[in-house]
């Protein structure tokens, strides 16, 4: 165990990053958006396939480890990104499912996955048979452990995030089978508000949790990027997408608004199109950001609307339909809508690399070389220099 | 009785109502086959409509769905023991090691609200699965969803042990996020559909109809 290490974030470079996105949250004009490839440490150990899957998500001195040496492995890459480095205690989307007693499924090939507590077919009063979960219950005294595991053993000298709560409405659909749940918005209201309740309580209980044994809390798993304390924590929406108004200002918004007066704040991600709730959003406290595919939302329609008024965070999206040819035209369509740069962060992520190696197979048995060759060589190098080409030069 | 009533009611998702009116036209002489032809599936196409429009979203959808299958409970009895041939049979699944539903599930049900019969063999099947329901319920189409880039090997696999599988020549339709007309043609299958609204138009071709 180590005694109480400095913290990294009180260092250069990290100390000057921090300083900007502090002034980036309050919307100051930086002269420049912010920019980073995001790297979540666990996730990208997985997308990769560095590291075997579940021994990563159950051996909790290997995914510090693994975890440690990849971040390490990243700043020696001196990509010159804003990324600020931390540790994610992560058991995939599922841990607050769990907690209400959801089964648990692990894969060798992605993330652990739930089997939903009431199913098609099963009566929505069902509801009322679910338990309040404690914090320490299914994945989330994994999570708890972690995160005390990853202090004592680095002294505290990472942020630890947040991990993978989504939000409620995303939570609620784990816990009730999707198709169910959203039928049961129209026949049983009542049953839809008392999950959502609990759900919405439980992340509060566990967030809570999470910041108080945290000697830094990094409040932002999605997107990843640093946020100061006190001005909120990311939720995943995804569910906003198949939702109508309607439903979405019914079922989601009062919860949401919840977390962030509880929080103060928060930011909104969605992996689908949400054009369609931005009155809704628009109507969240302290909305501090989007975040968002630019292949599914469009970026021009965003920054129209909220623009210079929150933060734009946008990436380029899983729509296999891509709109954008590469990770080089993504970074050129962003910077040449954009009206200015406050409160623009642009997260660039690597669209080929996972495909390439799915072609040639496990990356683990390709070796670590592989993966840094095709990195370094064909995108952060390609990246680094559209931003420089764009005048976006970091720090 | 005014069939537009009907289809009025699959679009407003009204699943008592539906199962009551359909009852009643029956009970005034309206065959089944108007009723599923002229009523339910033309209800279900402006549901559709209204869902690629954005008016509808996917609560929506599947509150017309069920309504629909309130009517085809009272109908199928009638229509088995008639002449009436559904457009084809779709056999639905997402692939082994894959637990997402929701996609397949719309795809499903939009296919049904056209006119198909469609056997929903639910998540995570395994590619011996869809080729034993293939052989035993004679299956023109074969629908495979997936929303894990880690698990389109097995959308290959499955049309690789359906292929080999023997004479049926079953046609392979492929869907869900990282699936592209690309991967579609690499791995052999018929064709791909971005939405449930181009499922049903692709399931269509398929079958020649």
């Amino acid at each position: 165990m180590n005694q109480e290490a400095k913290l990294l974030t009180s260092e250069p470079p990290y100390c000057e990053i921090i300083k900007k996105w502090e002034a980036f949250w309050r919307l100051e004009d930086l002269g420049r958006p912010l920019w980073q490839i995001p790297t979540p440490p666990v996730e990208t150990l997985m997308d990769l396939r560095l590291v075997p899957l579940i021994p990563l998500l159950q051996d909790k001195a290997l995914q510090l480890s693994a975890s440690v040496n990849f971040l390490q492995w990243r700043e020696a890459l001196d990509i010159g990104d804003d990324f600020v480095p931390y540790l994610e205690p992560y058991q995939g989307v599922t841990p607050l499912a769990s907690a209400f007693g959801c089964p648990v499924r692990y894969f060798d090939h992605s993330a652990p996955w739930v089997e939903p507590l009431i199913r098609p077919g099963d009566p929505p009063e069902k509801v009322y048979e679910l338990p309040s979960p404690k914090v320490t219950d299914g994945q989330l005294g994994t999570i708890l452990e972690l995160i005390d595991y990853f202090v004592a053993e680095t002294g505290g000298r990472y942020p630890i995030a947040i991990t993978d709560s989504q939000g409620p409405l995303d939570m609620a659909y784990l816990v009730w089978e999707s198709s169910a749940f959203m039928l049961a918005m129209y026949t049983n209201p009542k049953e839809v508000h008392h999950l959502m309740r609990l759900v919405t309580d439980l992340i509060i209980a566990f967030v809570k949790q999470e910041r108080a044994r945290s000697p830094q809390f990094f409040p932002c798993h999605c997107p990843p990027l640093w946020m100061p304390e006190g001005l909120g924590i990311s939720i995943s929406e995804d569910c906003s997408a198949v939702l109508s108004p309607k439903l979405y200002e019914e079922f989601s918004l009062p919860y949401v608004n919840e977390l962030s007066e509880e929080f103060g704040g928060v930011v909104i991600h969605s992996c689908g199109n949400f054009t369609h709730q931005f009155d809704n959003l628009a109507q969240v406290h302290n909305l501090r950001g989007l975040n968002f595919g630019a292949s599914e939302t469009p970026f021009a329609a965003v920054w129209e609307r909220f623009g210079g008024k929150t933060a734009i965070l946008p990436h380029i999206g899983l729509n296999k339909e891509f709109p954008f040819e590469s990770h080089v035209e993504f970074i050129e369509h962003i910077l040449g809508t954009a009206t200015h740069s406050r409160g623009l962060s642009i997260l660039v992520t690597p669209p080929t690399l996972a495909s390439e190696l799915d072609g040639a197979g496990p990356a683990v048995e390709l070796g670590p070389q592989v993966v840094e060759e095709e990195f370094v060589n064909h995108f952060v190098q390609s990246t680094k220099e559209t931003m420089e080409r764009c005048s976006v030069a970091g720090r | 009785m005014d069939l537009t009533t009907i289809k009025q009611a699959v679009i407003e998702g009204d699943d008592k109502q539906l199962a009551n009116l359909t009852r009643r036209a029956l009970d005034e002489g309206t065959s089944a086959e108007t009723i599923l032809n002229d009523a339910l599936i033309v209800g279900m196409g402006e549901v559709g409509e209204l869902f690629e429009q954005g008016e509808y979203f996917v609560p929506e959808l599947l509150l017309s769905a069920r309504a629909m299958q309130s009517a085809m409970e009272v109908l199928r009895p009638l229509l088995s023991a008639s002449s009436y041939e559904p457009l084809g049979k779709v056999v639905m699944g997402t692939v082994q090691g894959d637990l997402h539903d929701i996609g397949k599930k719309l795809v499903a049900m939009m296919l049904e609200g056209s006119g198909f019969e469609v056997i929903d063999l639910g998540t995570d099947v395994a590619p011996e699965r869809f080729v034993e329901t293939v052989e035993e319920s004679g299956a023109q189409v074969v629908g495979l969803s997936a929303l894990l880039t880690t698990t389109l090997p097995a959308m290959e696999a499955t049309v690789s042990a359906l292929r080999e599988a023997g004479p049926v020549k079953v046609k392979v339709m492929i869907g869900g996020a990282p699936v592209t007309s690309a991967f579609a043609s690499s791995i052999g299958a018929d064709g791909y559909a971005p939405d449930a609204s181009s499922a049903v138009a692709l399931a269509r071709r398929l079958v020649g109809k």
